[in-house]
């Protein structure tokens, strides 16, 4: 199967969601959302959040980002690799989202999780071709009063201790070196996936099987270190 | 099975579309849209943040690999030279070092009692020249004696220095043949053809080089960051610095390297931070 299931062909007379104007701000237009649209979500709990915000409604707000929090900070995190500036486009994007929907610019309250992340993204997109604020920093340390700090946090750096801790273990347990040598090829040689089912004369199914039962048992072995941790603190 | 949902998560294991997010290979529109779903589908997103903290699990794991294996490297250094010494070598040079410090000491101090002696006897009579000249002569004979036995010691110890030390069987062995490639950098706009360099490498657990010519030597220090085909860094190194020849040599373990496609970038670091590219050079490994 090569389709994408989710997608559904936009109906004629469909209408853009959102206008491609540039901004004052020089943010580029908002990009399209993808007119392959998922499945809805459950449109009528959608589009009553986006009436809500539309009446200025502030606990609409608050459950708007409550929905998107959790993949809107995964999204940015993926793209910026700098958590300074990711909490920074976090911030600025549900601001913008809140404004255009207030605005009435969102015509179509269903594809709001993609109107959320369009916007993270195109945020980002300027940012980037701007400079980060550590870039603008060094090209001119006059201009700015405080070069952020690029070492990670505390946090990160004990979430990445943690990570490598679980990945370990997962490893450990794996049943044969083809595995873990699959698993390394693929996540640290960046080797492209065909290449190692190649090698390995693996199935596509197998392969991904290889794959899915790693992060599988990655997740489980996470979430109980994750647990102890919570109840030992 | 009616419900889209379902079909949509079949889809994303079918396909893997998970990993194909995180390793950047899905298309535009794929992407987006997965996005868009991911966004308000809390399964997927579970997924993702799973998958992606196993890939930078497997990345950290890694990157502390490397990290110990440089620090072994560097402290073997210094133990590898006293290892390489038998423990009896060991023993008799310490022993030579020990005499070589003492026994001029003794000698001196003995030299002061026979000199203090003779001046005593000169002193109480003249009748007593003879025995000093006895004494004169015995005094002549530890010095000498002394001098002999210094240059026994020395001529020991500079034996023990130059002689081949037999390598315990827990050492690492030489490497003979050692693969040595010499990479070329390509010009911009080639990098989608096959790389020019081909290195095929025919021993998993040994090493081999690469050696890279720097067109400009202009710069204090130079940063080398080995990337794979996906463009992810599998190794950086900062403060390098060419040798004679403005090449750059780097050893590197055949394991690190599966077969596939590399990319080796060389930048030149100013004193400020700032970076300037030097050189591209991608390569292919076969076994």
């Amino acid at each position: 199967m090569t389709g994408v299931l989710w997608y559904h062909r936009p109906l004629p007379g469909d209408e853009p969601f959102m206008s491609g104007r540039a901004e004052a701000t020089g943010a580029d237009p908002i990009p399209d959302p993808p007119s392959d649209a998922i499945p809805d979500p459950p449109s009528d709990a959608m589009a009553d959040l986006v009436r809500r915000i539309g009446r200025g409604d502030p606990a609409a707000e608050a459950d708007l980002v409550h929905r998107f929090a959790r993949a809107l900070r995964f999204l940015l995190s993926r793209l910026t690799r700098d958590g300074a500036l990711a909490e920074d486009l976090y911030q600025e994007t549900f601001r913008r989202v809140i404004e255009k929907v207030r605005g009435g610019e969102l015509r179509e309250p269903e594809r709001l999780p993609g109107f959320v992340c369009g916007m993270a993204r195109n945020l980002f997109l300027t940012s980037a071709r701007n400079g980060t604020r550590r870039g603008r920093w060094l090209g001119d340390p006059e201009k700015t009063e405080v070069a952020p700090d690029p070492a990670p946090g505390q946090l990160a750096s004990l979430l990445a201790r943690e990570r490598a801790a679980t990945v370990r273990r997962v490893l450990a347990d794996l049943r044969n070196d083809r595995d873990r040598e699959i698993l390394s090829r693929y996540y640290i040689a960046g080797d492209e996936k065909e290449e190692i089912r190649r090698d390995f004369g693996l199935s596509d199914l197998h392969f991904n099987r290889v794959l899915f039962r790693a992060r599988q048992r990655y997740k489980e072995l996470f979430e109980r270190r994750q647990a102890a941790a919570g109840k030992a603190g | 099975m009616n419900d889209p949902l379902h079909a949509v998560h079949d889809e994303v294991e079918a396909r893997d579309l998970v990993g194909a997010y995180l390793a950047g290979r899905l298309p535009e529109a794929e992407r987006d849209a997965f996005e868009a779903h991911y966004f308000d589908c809390a399964e997927c997103l579970e997924k993702l943040e799973a998958a992606e903290g196993f890939r930078e699990g497997m990345l950290q794991v890694a990157a502390e690999d490397l990290a110990k294996a440089s620090q072994e490297r560097a402290a073997v250094g210094f133990l590898a030279a006293l290892a390489l010494l038998s423990r009896g070598r060991r023993l008799a040079l310490a022993g030579a070092l020990a005499a070589l410090v003492v026994l001029p000491t003794w000698f001196a101090v003995r030299n002061r009692g026979l000199e203090q002696q003779l001046a005593e006897k000169s002193a109480s009579t003249a009748g007593t020249a003879s025995r000093s000249a006895a004494l004169e002569a015995r005094l002549r004979d530890v010095e000498r004696t002394g001098a002999a036995e210094r240059r026994r010691l020395e001529e020991q110890l500079a034996q023990e220095r130059g002689a081949p030390a037999p390598v315990p069987a827990s050492s690492p062995s030489p490497q003979v043949n050692v693969p040595y490639f010499i990479l070329a950098a390509v010009r911009s706009g080639e990098g989608s053809r096959e790389p020019v360099n081909q290195l095929r490498i025919p021993d998993r657990d040994g090493s081999f080089l690469l050696a890279i010519e720097l067109a400009t030597v202009d710069h204090p220090a130079y940063r080398a960051t080995l990337s794979g085909s996906a463009g992810r860094a599998i190794w950086t190194s900062d403060g390098l610095r060419p040798d004679g020849r403005d090449t750059l040599v780097i050893l590197l373990p055949g394991k690190m390297l599966a077969p596939g496609l590399y990319r080796l970038k060389i930048a030149g670091v100013e004193k400020g931070g700032g970076e300037v590219a030097v050189g591209e050079y991608p390569f292919r490994v076969a076994r």
